[in-house]
Formats: structure tokens, sequence, C-alpha cells
């Protein structure tokens, strides 16, 4: 588990998202990565049904296929939770106190490709049947400090991204010399599946 | 219309109470409800208790009823008029005594005023016991029991009457036997079959799953003679064997080095030790249930050598495994078992003894042509620690299949594993999963130990050689007491004696299963494998750059100017080992410079500038007369080193450059 860093790919009106996914993927390839597979990362978002005077308190559940045997719980208040996949069996128990939103649940999949120590992924994002945007993943497996490798690797994301090269990530921000866990990545993915909720407005 | 009149008529259930002249019949009314819960009640007695017995509850219901027809008769007048009266009057007797009672009662205890009513215990007059009769009782009693006892020791007298001739050894005898029993079973486990004692040598109840039931047979000895049993210290208590399994075996384990051919290996020699047949019980039941364990670890072994792909496949001959550790070396795993037969014995039943059963299908061979050792051939390249290694990683696997490990909470599944069990919440990466279910099997982890054995032996074998070729720069080495099955490590120091201060080569080794880690000063990290040239060669060329490195701290306290130093030197022809190294030193005064080549194969040159040549004679001219004109055109001479006195080079060095600065 390296540091990563997850950036959203915005979606010219041009081109399908199908489309912009391949030119990517064209452009990964060509720097000579190899494909390794698919991934998937998805979130449920699960609501407290005790009516409490402030907002409502969210739980959202993900899962990552790169951590095959772990679901990660977060909060909306930041608190989170790296556990064994038998907490869905739970959260099923605690159906008087946190009911599934009626919202579908918002998923990233694509294809996974390695590049030296590099691993990058490519993955559309989609609430239930609807596409919403693309979201990239890149990350430096054999180091886990941000302030040591984040040149690197933004050097190398510019060298398939161009220009539009992404700043550091408000998680990476806070970490800098920290060691880097995977439910950092999936705090970055918990952000950008929610703007992706709130729509193309709220950005 | 006329309507036509439906007339219904019910069955007739009724008795006739009278036919009147007419002939019309009248019935006798059925009784109604209250009626006939009148006549219910009216045989309840409310006088009598319930818990009577049956035939008291027989006799009263005759009389009940008895009761009931003479009753029937004098109230039937007024029976009519009020059918519950007898049962009225009943309960009102019945509540007259109870408020009685209750009346009584309140007055005694409750009553402010004990004077009226004061209710006083009624003395007992105590039972008076007839002493009598209770010592009959008791001598009943223990007659009854004396007489148990009687028989059964009348039994145990009678037995010895029984057996063809009767003395007084015969009862010791038995109670040897029995003696002997008790002994056993505190040793093993015994159980009783029909008629026969059977034992369990097997390791089922510690997980073991071998085919083999392992049972032996506990009989008593009955027709044995007198005179027999004087001489010797026999037991009457026999123990039977099965045949397979008796003697005494052992896992041969050897490394062997060089070419040999399979079929001239040395066969199963004989075990290393010997049971008698008229050993005690005890020692032949250990030697039985190590032969069983033997033969579990060989079955166990063989048919992972024949499932494992390996580069070079490994071969199974009859009760022998040979595996390639490395291009020459091999390894074989050989089960020898001999039967407990004794060493005088004849050859042919000692040689029936050792023909070895073990064929396992796939290249059986005839039986072999053993030679009568009687001393048991040590085997030089015997590894106990391999063979004891063995005998844990079975053990291991027993353990592993009676049961896995506590699930924690206690509450959770018991099948997964506890890394299992943790890769969920430290969010482990599937790559690591996939790397952590392949397991090993037996064979594997032998292979590696075998392996890792080799390898530190050759690096040993290595330094040591060097270390007694070389003497110049000293080689120590020191081997770390803590080491692993697969991993040790070694220090390794050169220094020159007398000039440890100058410089010194550190390495640490750290010699694994395939390979051999070498870590430098520097901090560069070398891989050598497990061809001994690689380990040497490296050594080699750090010691030449040992050398120049001496020859410049030394340069620097003697205060000679160092002009160039170059540990990878790229003038001059090409080193075919490594890389050249040089210093290229001169005196304070400038006048004489020293320059030193070190090559790994071709060794050490010396050459020095500046030195005239004694043999030249050259006229001396009368007008140039500084000694400085006489050194500007010297060319570089080469020292013989060999002519030098001085212990080590780098003494030798030091002599030179004090020769040369003054």
């Amino acid at each position: 588990m390296g540091v990563t860093c997850v950036c959203q790919w915005p979606v010219t009106e041009s081109r399908t998202v199908q489309q912009t996914v391949e030119m990517l993927t064209r452009r990964i390839e060509v720097l000579g990565a190899v494909k390794t597979g698919n991934f998937c990362v998805d979130c449920e978002t699960y609501q407290s049904s005790v009516p409490t005077i402030n907002s409502t308190k969210l739980v959202h559940l993900m899962h990552n296929s790169e951590q095959p045997l772990t679901c990660f719980s977060i909060t909306d208040t930041g608190a989170f939770l790296v556990a064994d996949n038998h907490l869905e069996g739970i959260m099923q128990k605690l159906k008087g106190f946190y009911t599934p939103r009626k919202s579908a649940r918002v998923e990233s999949k694509g294809q996974r490709f390695e590049l030296g120590d590099f691993l990058v992924k490519v993955g559309i994002v989609s609430i239930g049947p609807h596409t919403k945007g693309i979201l990239v993943e890149v990350e430096y497996t054999p180091c886990i400090i941000v302030s040591d490798c984040w040149n690197l690797l933004s050097e190398f994301m510019q060298s398939f991204m161009g220009n539009q090269l992404p700043s550091m990530p408000t998680t990476l921000l806070a970490k800098q010399d920290l060691p880097v866990t995977p439910v950092d990545t999936m705090i970055q993915y918990l952000e950008h599946f929610n703007n992706f909720k709130k729509g193309p407005g709220g950005r | 219309m006329d309507s036509v009149t439906v007339s219904i008529e019910s069955l007739q259930e009724f008795q006739v109470q009278e036919v009147s002249l007419d002939g019309q019949e009248t019935y006798t009314k059925p009784l109604s409800m209250s009626e006939s819960l009148a006549k219910l009640a009216h045989k309840i007695d409310f006088t009598k208790p319930e818990g009577e017995e049956i035939d008291g509850a027989l006799a009263d219901e005759d009389k009940d009823t008895k009761k009931a027809d003479v009753k029937e008769e004098s109230p039937a007048v007024q029976a009519v008029q009020w059918p519950w009266e007898s049962v009225h009057s009943k309960l009102r007797c019945a509540l007259t005594e109870i408020s009685v009672l209750s009346d009584i009662l309140h007055i005694c205890r409750w009553a402010k005023d004990p004077r009226y009513m004061v209710l006083d215990p009624v003395s007992q007059e105590p039972t008076q016991s007839k002493q009598i009769i209770q010592l009959l009782d008791k001598k009943k009693s223990l007659g009854v029991a004396a007489s148990v006892l009687k028989s059964g020791a009348n039994r145990m007298m009678r037995q010895p009457l029984n057996a063809t001739t009767a003395s007084p050894q015969k009862s010791q005898h038995q109670n040897d036997f029995h003696a002997d029993l008790l002994r056993l079973r505190q040793h093993w486990r015994l159980k009783k079959v029909g008629s026969n004692i059977l034992g369990d040598l097997s390791f089922r109840t510690a997980g073991s799953r071998f085919w083999h039931n392992g049972t032996f047979e506990v009989t008593k000895i009955t027709d044995v003679d007198c005179d027999a049993t004087e001489k010797k210290n026999v037991t009457p208590l026999k123990v039977t064997i099965p045949s397979d399994i008796e003697g005494t075996s052992h896992i041969q384990v050897l490394i062997q080095e060089g070419e040999a051919e399979i079929a001239t290996a040395s066969l199963s020699q004989p075990s290393r030790s010997r049971v008698s047949a008229d050993a005690h019980w005890q020692e032949r039941l250990e030697a039985a249930q190590t032969v069983l364990f033997c033969k579990e670890v060989f079955a166990q072994i063989a048919r992972e050598a024949v499932q494992l792909r390996s580069p070079v496949p490994h071969i199974v001959v009859g009760n022998q495994i040979f595996c390639t550790l490395f291009p020459g070396v091999r390894l074989c795993l050989a089960l020898c078992h001999n039967t407990s037969m004794d060493s005088q014995v004849g050859t042919q039943s000692y040689r029936t003894g050792l023909k070895c059963r073990y064929h396992l299908g796939y290249q059986s061979t005839s039986s072999f042509d053993f030679r009568l050792g009687i001393e048991p051939l040590r085997q030089p390249n015997h590894s106990h620690a391999l063979e004891h290694s063995l005998h844990q990683l079975l053990r291991e696997l027993h353990r592993s299949n009676l049961s896995g490990t506590t699930p924690r909470p206690i509450t959770a599944s018991l099948t997964v594993s506890k890394k299992r069990r943790l890769a969920g919440p430290q969010a482990i990466s599937r790559k690591e999963l996939t790397d952590s279910q392949q397991g090993e099997c037996l064979l594997e982890k032998v292979l590696k130990q075998a392996k890792h054995i080799v390898l530190r032996k050759r690096v040993a074998d290595v330094i040591n050689q060097l270390s007694s070729d070389l003497q110049d720069p000293v080689i120590l080495v020191h081997w770390s007491a803590h080491t692993q099955p697969l991993v040790s490590t070694a220090k390794i120091h050169i220094s020159t004696s007398g000039y440890e201060q100058m410089a010194m080569i550190l390495l640490q080794l750290t010699v694994e299963v395939d390979q051999i880690r070498v870590l430098c000063k520097d901090g560069r990290v070398i891989h050598a494998n497990y061809e001994q040239q690689q380990l040497k060669d490296l050594l080699r060329c750090q010691i030449s750059q040992h050398q120049i490195a001496c020859v410049f701290s030394l340069s620097k306290s003697m205060n000679m100017h160092v002009l160039h130093y170059n540990l990878h030197l790229g003038v001059g022809s090409a080193s075919k080992l490594g890389n050249a190294s040089s210093v290229l030193i001169s005196t304070h005064h400038g006048q004489r410079t020293l320059a030193v080549r070190s090559d790994p194969l071709n060794g050490i040159r010396v050459q020095v500038k500046g030195c005239k040549n004694p043999h030249d004679t050259e006229q001396k001219s009368n007008v140039v007369t500084d000694p400085k004109w006489e050194t500007i055109m010297t060319d570089y001479r080469e020292v013989d080193m060999d002519r030098i006195p001085g212990r080590t080079f780098v003494n030798k060095m030091e002599l030179l450059m004090a020769v040369l600065a003054s």
C-alpha cells in the first residue's frame, strides 16, 4: 500500500465517457503499462433512523477490490473503521438504528494497470444506472510518506494527464509526514463520490 | 292449494315409563343439564378424604352407590323439591368446622390476651430402642458382606488348583501379571475386546491419519516352567507386536556430493539401535512406536516427492528418496528398519528381516543384498538435525490436523486461521493474500533446510580455505550464535595484523536458502549464489582493494604526499577479475615517487621512480653537481617485494617508504 492520489478527470462535451476512458487507457499503455485486471470501489450509505435535532447522521460503507476482505466504514464526521467483510452483516442487524438510504450505491469500476512501481486505475463512476464521470487513481507502491514522493507522483501523472494535473488532495495535505493507510484512499474516493452526488454544479 | 304437512319424528331414545291402555307410551323425560349435574353432585361424598386407595375408592364407590340407592328412596320426595340439598348440607358442615378451627387459632395465637386459650406442645414418649434388635441387624448385614468377600477369596484360592502344578510361585505369577498389566496401562492405551486385551501404538489421538492401526496384543503366559521362572526374571505378560512394526527404525538423511549412481548408493544400513525379542515390553513398544512414526514420515515424504514439480524430478526407489539440491549435491532420505533379531543369528533370517517392504509402486526393486554388519556403520554425512526436524514437522502436521487456532472472540467461526481473520481489519491486499496462501509441504521444508545447510557449509569452507591460504591480510569470521533454520549470518573482518587502524574490510554475510547476500561497509549489497567460486572471487577483489587502502592510509601517517588514489583503475591492462586499484605516492621532498598497483588475480606490483640505479656507471660531471639533476630522468623501476624485509605487505611498504623518504 503506497501513497495514492485520486483525482477526477473532466469529461469534455465533445466526447463520451467511454471515449475519454479509451483515450486515457491508450495514453497509459503507450507509456508501457501492463493491464493486470479490473478493479471496483463501491460505497453504500446508511442513514441513522434515530431522529436527532441536527441533521441526520450518515455512515458510508465502502469496499475496495484491492483489499478484498476488508470493509471500510466512514461517517460524515470523519471517523472511520476498518473491519472484516462481515461488518455488512452487523449493519443488517442494526436495521433499527441505521437504515440503508434509498439512493443507489455509488461505484467506480474500471481497469487496473501496472507500470513498474506505479499502479494506475481508471474507473467510471456510476450512481445506480447513470454514469457520472471518471476517476483516476495513481499509486506509488514503495513509499508511504507523502512528502517524500509527491513530486515523483505528480511528475508521473503529468506524463499521461498533461496539463490537467491535480493539486494535492486534502487528505494527503493533512498527512504530509505520517504514513499513509488504505483508509486515506477511501476517504478520497468518498469525497469524490459526494461531489458526484451533489451534481455538476456543486464541484 | 293445500299445504303439505311434514311430520318429523325423532328417534326413539328414551325409556318407556308406562304404556297407557290406548297404546300411548310415556317416556321418561331425559335429565336436563342441571338435573344431571345434581345427580352427579349427589354422588360426591364430602366426608370422605380425596387421597384414598383405589380399593378403598372402589369400595367407597360401591358404598356410595348403595347409599345412593338407599337415599334415593328416602329423599326421593325431597329430591324433587331441591336436588342440591345434600351437597348444601355437607358444605355447610364443612364450613362450620373450618370457622370453628379458624376461631380457635385466632384466639390461641393472635389474641392479645392469652388468658383464654393457650397452645401447649404435647410431649411425646421417646421410642425405646431395643439394643438387641440393633445388634441383630448389624450382625446380619456384616454377615452378608463377609460372605461376599469370602466367596471371592475362595475363588481366587481355588484357581491355582486348576493348573497342572500347584506351587506358591504360581500365585505370585498371577500377581505379577496383574501388576505388570497395571504398569502397562500407565504407559499405553489398552482396551478389552472380547477376551483379548489390545493396545494402541498409533498416533491417531495425536492427529495422525496413517493407515496403520498399530494395535498390539497383550497375553498371559500360562505354561511356564517353574525352573525357567526362577532363572530369568520373566514376566508372565507377553506383548505381541505386529511384525511390520517390530524392531527399530530411523530415517537416514544424507547429503551426498559428487556423482553417485543410484543403484550403487549405500542401501539401507541396519538401524542405529537394536532391540532384541527378549527385551522388556516397554523397550519393544517404544521402538515399535518409533518404527510406526518413521514409516509415516517416509510415506508422507514419498508421496510429496512424487507429487511435487521441481526442475530436477525427485526419485523414489524402494525405501530411498533422492532429491537434487544443487547441481552435484543430492539429498538422500532412507528408511532404515531392522527387526529384532539377534546379531548372532544366521544370515538368512537376518536378510529376510531386512527385506524392504516399501515398494510404493513407482519403481520397485528386488530384495537387496546386504552385507552383514554387526555394528551399524557410522554415516559421516548423516544429518541428525534434519532427521530431528523431519520428526518435528510431522508432529506439527499432526497438530494441525487435530484442531486449528482458537478463534477470538470464542463465538467466531472455527474454520478460518488467524491470518485470515486479521486480513479484514488490517486491509491486506490481494497480492499479499495470494502469497500467504501457498503453503509448503513437508518435503519442501526439509529441502530448504538441507539447502541452507549445504550453503552454509560451503561458505564456511571457502572462508576457511582462503584464510589458511592467505596469511597476509588476516581473515577473521564470526558466525552469529542466533541462527534460524533457514538463515544464518556471519561477519568477516579482513585486516593486516599490526595495521588494523589503517584499513579494515567489514563484510556481513547472510546465508539464505538459495543465495548469499554480502553487505559491504559502503552499503553495497552483492548477491552470490551457490557457486563457491563467486564468493572466493569477491573476497579476492576485496582483499586487493584493501591492500591499496592500507597503503593509502599508511602514506598519510608517514607524511607522504598522495598524488593519485583510485580503487577502480581505468588505465593499464584490464584485470580479468574485478578492477585493479592503485595509489601513487611521492615523498615529502618530492624526489621519489612510489606507484603501487594491485590486481585481484595478478597480485601487487610496486614501482619506484627517482632512485638511481647503483649499477649505472655514469661519469660524474664536474659542472652539474646538484644531486637533483641525477634523479630527473630516471624511470620507474620495479621493486622486488620478496627481498624487502617485512612480515606483511604493508609492513614492507612502511619500510620502503621510510627508506625512500630519507
